[in-house]
């Protein structure tokens, strides 16, 4: 039985949509935040963060509770300011403003909630209006910008209503209108489809991406789940213990993840769709054992038949565990793990074929055959 | 007999609102900003002043736990300095308004606290100052609760009215010790009775109502 696995080549990656610009927006520089809990304690929640958004992405932050995602989701708009460390955002560094002028670069920089944070004793159109009349807006040019963001999320028919006579979707749709009313170049989301059931949060995610691609408007968002980043997401990166561990492209993260941290992941995902049988039988060493291989099929790749190709024209037996189909952002994804055995060399050939279609392949582990 | 017992009781009953009415106002003027004070200078808060907050926080809370029969009589000098007397209802609007302001600090620093924390935040994420925070955010959105506890200030300030008589300041309050128990007369005595209810009845009603149109 043959269980070598030739090196692997790599697929040409793909490409973030042309509308994204080159050019940061946001820029953080080293940031620490210490919290003193007592006179003797004291909690690092960020360890020294680097991060950059481009301009025009959408870019989530994923990490478990307690990671520091809402500490650093506030550090780039200063609700949180960082102990140590610089947030640049449009070439202009708020860590050295004053009041006054910190005040006026929010204005720029909406922000959305978990909980929606709305003003209970306004309606939905003087909740839009509230960050109008902070920035001195006559109510004239108020209802001038209004209409127009109630069409787009939505709300024409609620204008009037109390936040208390909504949904929970409804409202999180007029926090996103409010955010909007100043027409800033960023949008920080924090944990803002966690409250919602999976059908409004689609709906309320696919309204963030129309935002993002109509305006070009730079949204970050934090998040405990994949599902959101995949969804949505350009780019990823993922926080543990007050550091990024990871920051991907979010395609090329769910296909081909390059970092350890990011292959751990990937790869503990995989298993856990495993059976539990097989799963009893994986080791992560090679021990005379089938190799478990993790294909991923991109593009036009995920509707060939590769697998039969590969069965007919290179003598392999494949045991195919698992297969799915998943959607990230809008490109269809082909997921499989398979057993492999055959020659060396037509293992070979085969990952060599399959590389060349545009698929990937990677070795996540090692099964023991059942006798 | 007849017209000075209406005379008597009409007289008393304006007393007694022109007393509740102005240390009632004075009370709200005074003791709304104060919560204010007290609320922003909290540990955490908009305006975070620990000095600020433990010694107005002393301040109010020596106030309070001073009973009003003897703030009434404590305060005398400090009556007779503003408004030159130390009898008559004028003459209980300061020992009133006094007692009432840390009361009605206190009730608006707890009505402050409970609005949603995120409000705040989100206040401060759009770009507001601590101005507009305090006028756009926290006070309209605790204007319910502050509504009902000014309500109570106010029912309390008919009875402390009642007991500035004690020391000449007139009113319904007085006319019923004065002629109920001294001058052994239950008509006046039941019929200011009466009256006092009929005012805190008001009080509360309007106080509700109020409320009401405020909450969401």
């Amino acid at each position: 039985m043959l269980t070598y696995l030739p090196p692997q080549i790599s697929p040409p990656r793909i490409k973030l949509r042309p509308s994204i610009s080159k050019q940061m927006i946001i820029t953080l520089k080293e940031i620490h935040k210490t919290y003193r809990l007592s006179k003797t304690k004291t909690l690092e929640a960020l360890k020294g963060v680097n991060l950059s958004v481009k301009r025009g992405e959408i870019f989530g932050i994923v990490g478990e509770s307690g990671a520091g995602k809402s500490t650093l989701i506030r550090c780039i708009n200063l609700l949180e300011i960082p102990t140590k460390g610089e947030v640049i955002v449009d070439h202009q560094n708020l860590t050295a403003l004053s009041p006054a002028e910190l005040r006026k670069a929010r204005r720029k920089i909406g922000m959305i909630f978990q909980h929606f944070n709305l003003l209970q004793s306004r309606t939905v159109y003087k909740n839009i209006a509230f960050p109008l009349e902070l920035a001195g807006l006559s109510a004239s040019g108020i209802s001038k910008k209004i209409d127009p963001i109630l069409d787009l999320t939505g709300l024409a028919d609620k204008k009037y209503h109390y936040p208390s006579q909504l949904s929970g979707g409804q409202k999180q749709r007029v926090a996103i209108a409010r955010a909007l009313a100043n027409e800033p170049d960023i949008l920080l989301s924090d944990e803002a489809t966690s409250a919602l059931d999976p059908e409004t949060k689609h709906s309320i995610l696919q309204l963030l991406k129309q935002i993002n691609e109509q305006f070009g408007l730079t949204i970050v968002l934090i998040t405990h789940e994949m599902s959101v980043i995949k969804e949505i997401c350009h780019r990823l990166a993922m926080i543990s213990d007050g550091k990024i561990v990871e920051q991907a492209n979010v395609i090329d993260f769910f296909t081909r993840p390059e970092t350890d941290v990011g292959k751990r992941f990937i790869h503990s995902q995989a298993i856990r769709m495993l059976p539990e049988s097989v799963q009893a039988r994986l080791s992560p060493q090679n021990k005379g054992t089938l190799p478990l291989v993790r294909i991923s099929f991109l593009g036009d790749s995920a509707e060939a038949p590769l697998i039969t190709y590969l069965v007919q024209n290179f003598s392999l037996h494949i045991n195919i565990l698992q297969a799915q189909f998943e959607k990230i952002r809008d490109e269809m994804i082909g997921m499989m793990l398979v057993e492999l055995s055959g020659n060396l060399d037509d293992v070979e050939k085969g990952r060599n074929y399959l590389h060349a279609q545009g698929a990937f392949t990677e070795v996540i582990g090692y099964v023991q055959p059942i006798r | 007999m007849f017209s000075p017992f209406v005379n008597l009781i009409f007289e008393g009953t304006l007393q007694t609102i022109y007393m509740v009415l102005v240390s009632g106002v004075l009370s709200v003027l005074g003791g709304v900003p104060l919560g204010i004070v007290l609320f922003i200078t909290r540990d955490n808060h908009i305006l975070e002043n620990a000095l600020c907050n433990r010694s107005l926080g002393m301040v109010v809370n020596v106030v309070r736990a001073i009973p009003f029969i003897i703030l009434l009589i404590v305060l005398i000098p400090l009556t007779r300095l503003i408004v030159g007397s130390s009898i008559g209802p004028t003459a209980a609007i300061v020992p009133l308004s006094i007692g009432a302001i840390p009361f009605v600090a206190r009730i608006v620093e707890n009505a402050l606290l409970e609005v949603n924390p995120g409000l705040i935040e989100a206040g401060q994420a759009m770009g507001a100052s601590p101005l507009q925070i305090i006028c756009k955010v926290l006070l309209p959105e605790a204007m319910p609760s502050i509504i009902q506890g000014v309500t109570v200030t106010w029912i309390s300030l008919v009875g402390y009215s009642a007991m500035a008589g004690v020391v000449g300041a007139k009113g319904l309050g007085d006319i019923a010790v004065e002629y109920g128990r001294y001058r052994n007369e239950p008509v006046i005595l039941w019929s200011s009775i009466a009256l006092l209810i009929m005012l805190v009845y008001v009080i509360q009603y309007v106080g509700d109502w109020l409320a009401r149109r405020h909450t969401r």
